[in-house]
This record gives structure tokens, C-alpha cells and sequence, in this order.
């Protein structure tokens, strides 16, 4: 019988579908790989296993009862535990502390007094990692250990609240090839006691390598899982691209002088990055997530500093400390993290798309109101903002409408190169053309665009050439005719495919 | 389900309709505070009608002049997602400079009053270099700061009260010189929320500090200079308690180095209850002077009220408005 049965699982925001119809099953004593493209679905399914989301149609199953995942208790009551990259752990505390964080064991004294029993916790989690076979110790403190130790801890504590489904999101993407190597060593003998583990990740090799079984989910829907002796790398990368992709693209520009010109570029996250950015030309960097794409688009704006190697402007050295030195440049970075790094998401809509540029209205020093409000008005109709008004706070507007207002804050400052990293996370698909567009017009004004994507497919629509990032280092560029997905995906996963 | 998105889905509908849209309570949040001050009013007015004559609102504007000018500085670094606790350490600071000028040094009054101003910002000028260019957290900063200005002011005073001089009953005029009724000090203090409103909508940097306290991050990745604005913010303040300090000489006319301790407190809570939150990116000089007046109104109907209530629950009645202030506005914050 199955651990765990996913029928026909649909989940929509906001009237897009996300998930159409997934199934998925997981018996016990298995590892079970999730592949797919960003975007296809991996996260949404797995926050419907961990509560997070509620699902809007189908039915879950464990050992064959259905039963409601409403809550993140809901999923934990239900021996469901999943492992995300972000780990939930406090690194103040010890590793016992952290294993039974809110189920400490107590003492009584004086009667009436309920002291936290702390030899016994120690006790309790060593016991515990005996029992599972982790080599840590468990009065150290958390903030000690590295990403492996930290993940460990993750999944022993997550089995300590009994955890027989095992839910790892990328847990290697962190991890030395040591590490990841150990790491499975340990998901095998939990394999053996009989658990459940759904394996998500995009090192092929790696999936081929510890899954029993896989699953590709692509735009929302899944391809009916393949043991692992069934398929080829090959396969499984035509599955996650799916078959022919019809591709609204520009006619490829005509190739301007190069602009931005990187030689040997090495900073945190790249190495020995060398390239050329021309003018009028859109060019998209393609990698995994930490692949060195951001790193890099952030390196050439400002916001982080660069190592070595050189960067010629023009064919002018520079070499700029901070983003206001890179954009007095004309070099205009344009963040992908947009509640963190985009916007201020208590201010209006009209403010977040005229800070950074409010000296254009002002006269002897004073702003002019007026302008600023009809500047506001034409930017939310240009860039087609919908909202209430360019007085509405920006927070109660969508992703990609919030998108929309970063995007346009860096294209209505007088540039010469502007770097989108990731665009159009979070944004759905009608808004991500408006995105392209919006980007396209730059590049038609004259200026070099850079475009740092997770999504392949979103790169060979964006950009005239492609380029593929992997572990920080630029391994494929070449113009978008001259390139196959297929043969960009191999590069990004770094598969012979 | 607002849960964040990471995976490409919108947040969810809900959240997203427009704010008019929102029911209750939350509607009436942009007028709580004013609402409150005109209750005050009309319960101190009732019990005793000479709360409601033109002396009593003189007294009133006269009465917060001090605290009000240090909420106007205090709401930068506010807005821009700081705050400072060394306002009244710099108050003091300030004002001995000043009269230390004026009577061992007899400088004219113009130069010694620049001079205290110069070293109040010049204070806010270390607050500023603390928080935005060393990193430190403002609580930790500007607490460090206010004992070792306090500290300064012991040594420049040698913990005696300093006298004005011989030019000392000309600038107490500040205080007690009056201009159609409303004090030299009152004046001051509207004429400067008045800059204050100036600046934070009509100049480029108001609207920095707006997004300073908004979204740092955004804001240094938009190419603005953070640490400068940021360090503005501190240097406004440090500037605006030297104004104050002055008027506090002039009203005691004495530099005691004792005379500021605590004022932060009393400019942070008029903030607080005029609506601007700790956290940033919030705030107008129209709650400042709200929060002043409310506090202003609550001190000076006690007063009235004082053989009714006894004045020893003046703090406990305050402490209840900040508290109350405070929980509408977590409350509205907690409906987004």
C-alpha cells in the first residue's frame, strides 16, 4: 500500500492554475525524486504537504485514508515532516535544545515547581542521534555547525515528532560533494526503516544516483513516474521541457559595439566570468538558484564588491564601491527579491516608482508636487501598474504588479546598462509578458540589458544571447539561434545530456 | 491564505483589494488620534470652561513648546526607521554651551545660540556616524551616547548650574517675550513643524527619509546614498534638541546639567502618540503636533482638574494614552 497518495491535486492563485491534476504516490521504504523547471509546480506541492497552502481540489491519502492537511500541525500530526533550505532552527540553542524544541522535558521540585529537566533533554537527544545513527553532538550549539550539521539536525527533529513522510527541498544545493554523499548514506538506512523520503532537487546525476523513483512535474502538471532504471538523463530533460515550446521572441538585435565588458571577473558566488555586453542587445543568464548569475548582476551594479578581474565601461576601466557610484555610471541594477530588496511595502505606489529619481521635479531644491503626482500617473499607466491608485500603499498590489514598479524604477533612469535580476519571480504569466516588453523596449532604445533568470525557458524568450551559469562559473554562451534547450538544460544541471 | 510566495503565485486576493475597502475599525485609524484629542478637550472643556479660553491655549502651545520641538526632531531619524534617546543629553549639552558662551565668554547672544546649535548637530553628527556608518543598532548607539553627553555636560559645567550673564534677561525673552499672544518659544515650535512639514514633502530628502525607513535595502540598491541620509536624520535631531536646550535655559534662566534627563522619552512618546510608528517609513508633521497637543492638553487639564483628580496620576493617565496609541496601531498593522 502506498504511504502517501496525491489524486488530482489542483491549486490556482489568483485564477492561474499552479497544479493541474497532480498525482503523486510515495510507498514506504522509498526514495522518491521531484523534478521539474522553476516554476513548475515543486514548491506549491510540497507547501500543500507541509500546510502551508490548502489545496483547491483532489485528495491526500495516507496508508490509504484521506485525510485534510489544513495546517502545518495538521501535516506534523500526520507524520509528515519537510526539510526546507531555510532552516528552522534556533542557533542559540543546543542541538537537543533544537530537537525538542517545545516538548522539553521537565522536572518537578518543591512539589509544585516544573523545572526544564536540562541533563535530561541532553539525554533524551543523544539517545535520539544514537538511534538514528547522525554523527552530532548534541550539546552543541547550533550556530557551530556548517549547513550539513544544521540539516541533520532538521531531520532528526523533524523525525523526533515522528516524521514517517520525509519531505527534503533541495537539501544538497548547499552541500559539498562530501557532504552530499553522507547525506545520502543517511537517507538510505532511513530508507530502510521503512520511511517515505520525496527527493527534490536539480542535480540529475544526483537524483539518478539515490532515487528509486521519479517524478517530473512541468507547468503544473506531472509525467507519471519512471523507476530509475527506465529513463535517460536524456529523457528527463526532454520531460522537463516538454516538447516543442513555441516562443514569442524579438528578431535577434543587431549586434551594437560591446558595451560592459568583462575580463576574468571573480567576486562572491562567480569566477573568472569574462563576457561582452552590447549595446541594444538583451542578454540572459540562465543557472540554478546560487549558480552566480545574481552574484554577478549584483557585482556589476554596485551592490556588491567584485574580487578580481576587470570591467570596462565604454572601454573605460571602472571599478565602482557602491550602487550610487555604478548608477552615476548609468548602470542600473533592478534586485529580484522585491520584498526584501524592491520595494517599501508600506509607502504608496506612486513613491516607490519616484524615489529614486525625485531630483528630476524638483525647482531651487523644492519638489513640485504636482509634477511628482502626474509623473506617478504616467509611470503606473506606462508601465501598466494596476491599482487603485499611485496613492495606494503598493503592499495590497500582486507580485507581478509590484514587479512592474521595481522594473519601471530602474527603466525610467537615464542608463546605458541595466541588470534585471530575476524579473519575473513570483509573476504570473500575463504579467511576465508586460515584463519582457518592458524590458525589450530598453533594449531597443540603444542600451545593454542584462537579464539573470533561474528559468531556462524564460531565457531563451528574453534574450538574444544566452548564457548558462553553473557553481559560479559561465560555462555555455551563445546566441539564442544557435542553441538548443536541450543542450542549455544539460549545461545548467550539468548532465550530458 | 496569505502565506508569502516564492513559487510564482500571487499573493492572495484578499490582500489585495484596494484600502477603501477595509471595514471597521481600521477605517477610522487615520482619525483615532484626533478623535482622542477632541474627547480630551471636550471632557477637560465640560469640568472647567477655562480650559476652552485663548490664555489657557497659549498656555497650552507655551506649555510643550520644549517637548514639541524635540518631537519635531525626533521624528527623522523616527521616519527613517531609527530613533534617538540622546535628545536630552544634547539638550543639555547645547544649552550649558550656549550660556557658558554668553556669560564667562560674553559672546553676543546670536553667536553663542550658533555655537550651541553647531554642537548639537555636531552630536548628532556621532549618533549619525554610530548608526549609519559604524552599523550599530540606534537603541545601543544613542543609549551610549546620551550617558556619555550627559557625562560631557558634567564635566563642562563641573556639575554646577550655569548662569546666563549679564545678557540673560534679554534672551529669556525666548521664552517669555510674547507676539500676539503666543510666546516666542510657542512660535518657534510651530514655525519649526511647519519646516518640519516643508521638509518631509516638498524636499527630495524628506521623501528619502520615507523610504530610508520604508525599505533600507531598496532604497541603497536604488542608488541612494544610505548612510548619508540616514546620517542626516540624526544630525536633524541632534540640531532640533540643541534648539530646544536653548529654550530650556532661557525658561529656567539657568544651564542646569541635570535639565534634559528624560526628554527623549517625552518626544518619543509624543511621536507615538500622534500615530508614528517604531519601524519607519511612517509619520507627519501633522501627527507630531497632534501627539504634542494631546500630551500638552492632558498635563494641562489635569492641572485643572486638580482638586478633582489628584495630579499623581498624571503619568499613569499618559502612560494609559501611549499604551492605548500604541495597540490601535498594532491592532491595524496586524489587519494588513
Amino acid at each position: 500500500m502506498s504511504l502517501l497518495q496525491l489524486q488530482q491535486i489542483e491549486k490556482s492563485f489568483a485564477g492561474a492554475p499552479v497544479l493541474r491534476r497532480v498525482s503523486f504516490d510515495l510507498r514506504p521504504g522509498e526514495i522518491h525524486a521531484l523534478v521539474g523547471a522553476n516554476g513548475a509546480g515543486k514548491s506549491t506541492l510540497i507547501k500543500i504537504l507541509a500546510g502551508a497552502y490548502v489545496r483547491d481540489a483532489g485528495e491526500i491519502r495516507i496508508e490509504g485514508a484521506p485525510v485534510s492537511i489544513r495546517t502545518p500541525q495538521d501535516a506534523l500530526r500526520l507524520g509528515i515532516g519537510v526539510i526546507y533550505q531555510e532552516f528552522a532552527l534556533v542557533p542559540e540553542f543546543t542541538v537537543a535544545e533544537n530537537l525538542l524544541l517545545g516538548q522539553e522535558p521537565t522536572r518537578r521540585a518543591l512539589g509544585f515547581l516544573r523545572l526544564l529537566d536540562r541533563r535530561a533533554l541532553v539525554e533524551e537527544g543523544r539517545r535520539h542521534l544514537d538511534a538514528l545513527g547522525f554523527p552530532l553532538d548534541a550539546g552543541q550549539y547550533v550556530r557551530e555547525l556548517n549547513t550539513a550539521g544544521a540539516q541533520l539536525v532538521e531531520i532528526a527533529k523533524a523525525l523526533h515528532r515522528r516524521a514517517r513522510i520525509l519531505v527534503l527541498d533541495e537539501p544538497t544545493a548547499a552541500l559539498s560533494r562530501r557532504e552530499t554523499e553522507r547525506l545520502f548514506a543517511h537517507m538510505g538506512e532511513l530508507r530502510e526503516r521503512g520511511l517515505g523520503l520525496i527527493y527534490i532537487s536539480h542535480h540529475l546525476e544526483e537524483v539518478f544516483s539515490i532515487a528509486d523513483r521519479i517524478t517530473v512535474l512541468r507547468d503544473g502538471a506531472n509525467v507519471a513516474p519512471w523507476a530509475r532504471g527506465e529513463v535517460t538523463e536524456a529523457e528527463l530533460v526532454r520531460a522537463m521541457v516538454g516538447g516543442e515550446v513555441r516562443l514569442e521572441t524579438r528578431p535577434p538585435a543587431e549586434a551594437g559595439a560591446p558595451l560592459l565588458e568583462l575580463e576574468d571577473l571573480t567576486g562572491v558566488g562567480f569566477h573568472d566570468v569574462s563576457l561582452a555586453l552590447r549595446r541594444g542587445e538583451i542578454l540572459a543568464l540562465a543557472g540554478a538558484a546560487g549558480a552566480g548569475q545574481t552574484e554577478l548582476c549584483w557585482a556589476l551594479g554596485g551592490a556588491r564588491p567584485f574580487r578580481q578581474g576587470t570591467v570596462l565601461l565604454g572601454g573605460r576601466r571602472v571599478r565602482w564601491r557602491t550602487v550610487r557610484e555604478a548608477v552615476q555610471a548609468g548602470v542600473l541594477l533592478a534586485p529580484g527579491d522585491r520584498k526584501n530588496l524592491g520595494i517599501a511595502a508600506g509607502l504608496s505606489v506612486g513613491v516607490n516608482l519616484t524615489f529614486a529619481d525625485l531630483e528630476r521635479w524638483q525647482r531651487a531644491g523644492v519638489l513640485q508636487l504636482s509634477a511628482v503626482r502626474r509623473a506617478a500617473a504616467e509611470r503606473v499607466r506606462k508601465y501598466g501598474v494596476r491599482c487603485a491608485s499611485p496613492a495606494q500603499e503598493i503592499r495590497l498590489l500582486s507580485g507581478g504588479n509590484q514587479q512592474k514598479v521595481v522594473v519601471g524604477r530602474a527603466a525610467e533612469r537615464t542608463g546605458q546598462v541595466y541588470l534585471f535580476d530575476e524579473p519575473t519571480r513570483g509573476v504570473d504569466v500575463g504579467a511576465r509578458e508586460e515584463l519582457y516588453t518592458l524590458i525589450r523596449q530598453l533594449a531597443a532604445r540603444g542600451a545593454a540589458v542584462m537579464v539573470a533568470t533561474p528559468d531556462l525557458l524564460e531565457a531563451m524568450r528574453i534574450g538574444d544571447r544566452i548564457g548558462v551559469m553553473r557553481q559560479g562559473r559561465l560555462v555555455t554562451l551563445a546566441a539564442r539561434d544557435a542553441v538548443t534547450e536541450g543542450a542549455l538544460m544539460g549545461a545548467l544541471l550539468g548532465a550530458a545530456a | 491564505m496569505t502565506a508569502p510566495n516564492e513559487d510564482g503565485t500571487p499573493v492572495a486576493a484578499e490582500s489585495a483589494r484596494p484600502a477603501g475597502a477595509r471595514h471597521g475599525l481600521a477605517r477610522l485609524r487615520p482619525y483615532t488620534g484626533i478623535l482622542a484629542l477632541a474627547l480630551l478637550c471636550a471632557i477637560f472643556g465640560v469640568s472647567r470652561p477655562r480650559f476652552f479660553s485663548p490664555e489657557n491655549f497659549f498656555n497650552i502651545l507655551n506649555a510643550v513648546a520644549i517637548f514639541g520641538i524635540l518631537a519635531v526632531g525626533q521624528s527623522f531619524p523616527l521616519i527613517g526607521g531609527g530613533f534617538d534617546l540622546s535628545q536630552g543629553a544634547i539638550a543639555s549639552f547645547s544649552g550649558a554651551v550656549t550660556a557658558s558662551l554668553m556669560s564667562a565668554s560674553g559672546l553676543p547672544i546670536p553667536v553663542a545660540v550658533a555655537l550651541g546649535l553647531v554642537s548639537g548637530a555636531a552630536m548628532g553628527l556621532a549618533n549619525g556616524f554610530l548608526v549609519a556608518r559604524v552599523g550599530m543598532n540606534p537603541f545601543v548607539a544613542t543609549l551610549g551616547t546620551q550617558i556619555t553627553f550627559f557625562g560631557a555636560t558634567n564635566v563642562f559645567t563641573n556639575n554646577q548650574p550655569l548662569s546666563l550673564g549679564p545678557q540673560g534677561d534679554v534672551f529669556r525673552q525666548l521664552s517669555f517675550g510674547q507676539l500676539a499672544g503666543f510666546s516666542y518659544a510657542s512660535l518657534l515650535f510651530l514655525a519649526l513643524a511647519a519646516l518640519l512639514w516643508f521638509t518631509l514633502n516638498l524636499l527630495p530628502f524628506g521623501q528619502h527619509v520615507y523610504t530610508l525607513g520604508g525599505n533600507e535595502e531598496a532604497c541603497r540598491l536604488a542608488g541612494l546614498d544610505t548612510v548619508r541620509l540616514k546620517g542626516m536624520t540624526y544630525v536633524l535631531s541632534g540640531l532640533l534638541a540643541a534648539a530646544a536646550g536653548q529654550v530650556v535655559i532661557a525658561r529656567a534662566g539657568q544651564a542646569s546639567p541635570v535639565a534634559g534627563q528624560g526628554y527623549e522619552l517625552e518626544s518619543l512618546a509624543s511621536c507615538i502618540i500622534g500615530g508614528i510608528a517604531l519601524g519607519g517609513g511612517i509619520g507627519s508633521a501633522s501627527q507630531v503636533l497632534l501627539g504634542v497637543l494631546t500630551l500638552g492638553v492632558i498635563d494641562n487639564g489635569l492641572q485643572m482638574v486638580g482638586d478633582v483628580v489628584s495630579p499623581n496620576w498624571r503619568l499613569v493617565i499618559r502612560g494609559a494614552i501611549i499604551l492605548l496609541a500604541a495597540a490601535v496601531d498594532a491592532r491595524a498593522r496586524l489587519r494588513r
